[in-house]
């Protein structure tokens, strides 16, 4: 999967900030992505759609604790055959981000706030396409504790 | 000029973070200079459902009129559609449910980086809905959102240009979205480049016409006629397809069968410079009324996939007839010689489920119902 910039959905508000992301997370970490499997899902409203579930080892907890992750979004790739959304980033093996999680189904995370939840790094960790660094992500969830 | 104060002063924080680059695309785009869609335009908001197809279709309409790209969106029609799926139809529809705060949504399928379909689903608990001719107090407008997400449904990103429609984030009551900004202009005349002098055929479907029902094993006459500015008449070069036999015909008019079920008829017409149209209209082909009198025929299902697609190994006894018809979910798919085993290979792919019966050719004797689930 090609990398994206973070996406969200369109918003009649603001979108929130990193400490209002922090606050309504379950668990907010630095993580890696280790691989993905995407499938095919019918959800509770009828769609039809791929669905990829990403293991993520954590490399820091910021909030909540440091044990491993499946994180399920929607979009992926089937027999040839992609899907994306438009509020929700594409997620692929070896890519490190921030990632604002609430709980899933079967002991699963979902992105909390849609894409808004997930915060990749380049190298010199920063936010991808922004200046906003990792440690000014630490500093604002801290400030939402 | 777009107004944004109010939505840049509060996402100050985070937005003044983000380094400008313009415009964004997601790779795939589309293969043909038309885009179908259809509108659901049932809604929560009580907004007159003219009004609400008014207002999408104008949103359609801007990354035409607006701009050079050699894209267009085609109006084909209102739909009762309400669920994101690969269904053949690229929908737009309201839906009484929130997510995350988004005001809409925008699915798209590809394969090998061309789109295929996309749905559009506007998160109709979360804001109140406003259409363009009414007065609009702590609302959105219903084609402010749509011009967005079209943009999406095209194969545009979010830009990072605060003034561009493609920005992700929306001013309450603003009407800025729907005049789009040098930037999605940029971004979309990249995606479909303005052909020069050569200009896209247009194609016609003149029979049947659309809605057309019709019992199974009925002939169909097809006929169809394209034009292109540059090449004159190339109705000979049209292709016919099907959203359930794949491709059923070539030429400006032939004649067949179709299978049971609802069908989606494409005919396509691609000049030499590339550009292709097309026109879709839809057929419905019934299956002859199922027989209902029990019978002695006990039928069992097995269910499995190959290489990802689905398929189901049927199996029967006590059926006396030299053959038998098939039905799956009350259509007949099949009929077969009586040898006791049958498989229907659906090649379909996600959740679903069928139910099959099997009835004597020429008594009323029928089997049991078997459902499978995947």
């Amino acid at each position: 999967m090609v990398v994206a910039a973070t996406a969200s959905g369109i918003w009649a508000q603001q979108p929130n900030s990193i400490q209002d992301r922090a606050r309504g997370a379950a668990r907010v970490v630095v993580a890696s992505v280790v691989d993905t499997t995407s499938r095919y899902e019918r959800n509770a409203y009828g769609d039809e759609l791929i669905v990829t579930a990403a293991r993520l080892t954590v490399e820091e907890a910021i909030k909540g604790s440091d044990d491993a992750i499946v994180m399920e979004l929607e979009g992926g790739t089937v027999d040839g055959i992609t899907m994306r959304v438009s509020d929700l980033p594409t997620i692929a093996k070896g890519e490190r981000a921030v990632f604002f999680l609430k709980n899933g189904h079967n002991g699963s995370y979902e992105p909390h706030l849609r894409g808004q939840g997930i915060l990749k790094l380049d190298a010199q960790d920063h936010v991808q396409g922004t200046n906003l660094t990792l440690n000014d992500i630490r500093r604002m969830a801290k400030e939402a504790r | 000029m777009k107004r944004r104060s109010l939505v840049l002063t509060m996402v100050l924080p985070l937005v003044s973070a983000t380094i400008a680059s313009g415009y964004a695309l997601y790779g795939p785009k589309w293969g043909t200079a038309q885009v179908p869609y259809y509108i659901n335009p049932a809604n929560g908001d009580r907004i007159p459902e003219s009004d609400a197809i008014r207002d999408i279709q104008a949103a359609a309409a801007a990354w035409t009129a607006q701009s050079n790209a050699a894209i267009s969106l085609y109006y084909m029609g209102s739909t009762s559609g309400s669920t994101a799926s690969m269904n053949g139809r690229n929908e737009v529809f309201f839906r009484n449910a929130s997510k995350d705060a988004a005001a809409a949504t925008t699915y798209w399928w590809s394969n090998n980086n061309r789109m295929t379909e996309a749905d559009v689903v506007i998160w109709d608990a979360t804001y109140t809905f406003v259409p363009s001719n009414a007065a609009c107090s702590g609302g959105v407008y219903v084609e402010d959102v749509m011009t967005h997400e079209f943009g999406h449904a095209l194969g545009l990103a979010h830009s990072s240009v605060g003034s561009a429609t493609m920005y992700p984030v929306i001013s309450y009551c603003s009407a800025a979205m729907r005049s789009l900004d040098a930037d999605d202009l940029a971004g979309i005349e990249k995606l479909y480049p303005a052909a020069g002098a050569n200009t896209a055929p247009t194609v016609a479907i003149n029979a049947p016409t659309s809605g057309t029902t019709v019992t199974e094993g009925t002939v169909l006459s097809f006929a169809g006629s394209a034009t292109d500015a540059e090449e004159g008449d190339i109705g000979s070069t049209m292709v016919w397809t099907s959203s359930i036999n794949g491709q059923i015909g070539s030429g400006a008019s032939f004649s067949r069968a179709l299978s049971a079920g609802s069908h989606t008829i494409t005919a396509t017409v691609t000049d030499r410079g590339g550009l292709a149209s097309f026109r879709q209209i839809a057929l419905t082909v019934q299956s002859p009324t199922i027989p209902t009198t029990p019978g002695s025929i006990s039928l069992s299902a097995r269910k499995y996939k190959l290489k990802g697609g689905q398929r189901v190994d049927l199996g029967w006894s006590g059926a006396s007839t030299t053959n038998v018809d098939v039905y799956r979910d009350g259509l007949k798919v099949l009929t077969t010689p009586n040898t006791g085993s049958a498989t229907d290979t659906l090649n379909a792919k996600g959740a679903a489920s069928y139910t099959y019966r099997l009835c004597e050719v020429g008594s009323t004797a029928c089997s049991n119902t078997v459902t499978v689930v995947f």
